[in-house]
């Protein structure tokens, strides 16, 4: 119970995210290319990482979205560097939101 | 405790929002009494071998295992180590108390001048650097052969980490390692509560999950499946990995001020280091 409440939250909050910064670099935007994509999802990381917690397959995608790209599979790195961005943004979010919820899985107190 | 605590807040005004939180000794209780409750068959000491405590089937492969431990040779070669002097003719046994013997009782502990958690491995490299030697990695290795042979040297004395409650900087570290273990991370979002409090004892894939009381009694521990003897931080980013978190780097203030909280809670428990786990 306390689980799924935690999830929706990170949702949420991830989404709102995603509102906010629509204006400059947005996932769906099908003009966006692989540089753009790609920085925005470098950038997102190393906000998570400024938090102190990224994901741990999140490099990897992020790798794969290089070497797609290397190998001339532009659809592909770009699909791969947005989903590396929105892992980015949920860990993100996840590290805010639990900055408070924490308290909510204080089962002893 | 609420009951007493809701009082003395209203009394207190201002400290109010800094003591609602329960302290180190109220949250080990707390701790004691869940677990003694979850588990009435397993006498407290027996918590200081992890899962050992109440799988009788593993128990009975790990009692096998210690009669050869296989972290004999890591006891042997860390004495050596510590006892081969540095460069300038000092050694590890004149940085701490006691000669360094039968010491890891008291570790970590808070520097108060420095502001941070002092870990066991921590203190071995300020030892070094202090020496004019060169640190050495923290999860494997050298540093952890001589953590083990000082964790030996320490078997049997009682954990006795404190948490000053007069010290602001000891209680907010001990607070800050405390919400680590609480807080949800990785894209499996779990804490560390979640499988070691919530879910203790049930099975994850081969093992079942050991409880957060007696965690920190028996480190460094050889583990067949890393096939040599690691730190408790080493495990630390193994279970940090296991939610699809990226582990944090290895003595970080957030891995240090976890094992404050982590060893304040095994308080009490006989030291049983090193140890050998699956
Ligand atoms: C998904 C469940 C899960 C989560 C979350 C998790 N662990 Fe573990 N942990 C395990 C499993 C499985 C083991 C191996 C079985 C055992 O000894 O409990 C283990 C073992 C350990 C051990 C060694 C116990 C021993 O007796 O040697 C420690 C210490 C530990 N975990 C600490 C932590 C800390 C600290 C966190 C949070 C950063 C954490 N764990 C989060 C599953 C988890």
């Amino acid at each position: 119970m306390i689980r799924k409440y935690a999830f929706v939250t990170i949702c949420i909050s991830a989404l709102a995210g995603c509102g906010q910064e629509s204006s400059d670099s947005d996932i769906a935007l099908p003009s966006a290319t692989f540089a753009e994509s790609y920085a925005a999802a470098e950038a997102a990381l190393a906000a998570a990482e400024a938090n102190r917690n990224a994901w741990s397959k999140t490099d990897g995608i992020l790798e794969q979205s290089k070497t797609a790209y290397d190998e001339g599979r532009t659809d592909d790195a770009i699909e791969l560097a947005n989903e590396a961005r929105l892992q980015a943004e949920l860990a993100l979010a996840q590290s805010i939101s639990q900055k408070k919820e924490w308290k909510a899985n204080l089962v002893l107190e | 405790m609420k009951k007493i605590i809701f009082p003395l807040c209203l009394i207190g005004g201002l400290l109010c929002g800094l003591t609602a939180m329960a302290g180190p000794e109220e949250d080990r209780l707390a701790m004691v009494e869940y677990y003694s409750d979850r588990f009435p068959d397993v006498p407290l000491q027996e918590f200081a071998n992890g899962l050992y405590a109440f799988d009788t089937i593993a128990r009975e492969q790990w009692i096998e295992m210690e009669d050869f431990p296989p972290y004999e040779i890591a006891i042997e070669d860390g004495q050596a180590l510590f006892e081969t002097p540095f460069a300038n003719g000092k050694s590890y046994a004149d940085c701490f108390e006691n000669g360094g013997i039968g010491v890891k009782q008291n570790y970590p502990y808070f520097d108060t001048d420095a502001g941070e958690v002092v870990t066991l491995e921590l203190a071995i490299n300020h030892c070094r650097e202090a020496n004019d030697e060169e640190a050495l990695p923290y999860m494997i290795g050298p540093l952890a052969e001589i953590s083990a042979y000082m964790a030996y040297t320490s078997r049997g004395n009682e954990m006795a980490v404190q948490v000053p409650s007069d010290n602001t900087g000891a209680v907010a570290a001990y607070a800050a390692g405390k919400q680590f273990y609480y807080t949800r991370r990785g894209q499996l979002n779990f804490a560390c509560s979640s499988c070691h409090i919530q879910s203790a004892g049930l099975k994850l894939r081969a093992d079942r999950l050991s409880t957060t009381l007696g965690q920190a009694t028996h480190w460094p521990v050889y583990r067949s499946k890393w096939g040599e003897i690691g730190t408790l931080q080493k495990r630390f980013a193994e279970c940090n990995s296991q939610v699809w978190a990226k582990p944090l780097e290895a003595q970080s203030v957030e891995y240090r001020n976890l094992e404050y909280f982590l060893s304040y809670i095994s308080n009490g428990l006989e030291l049983n280091g090193p140890g050998s786990r699956r």
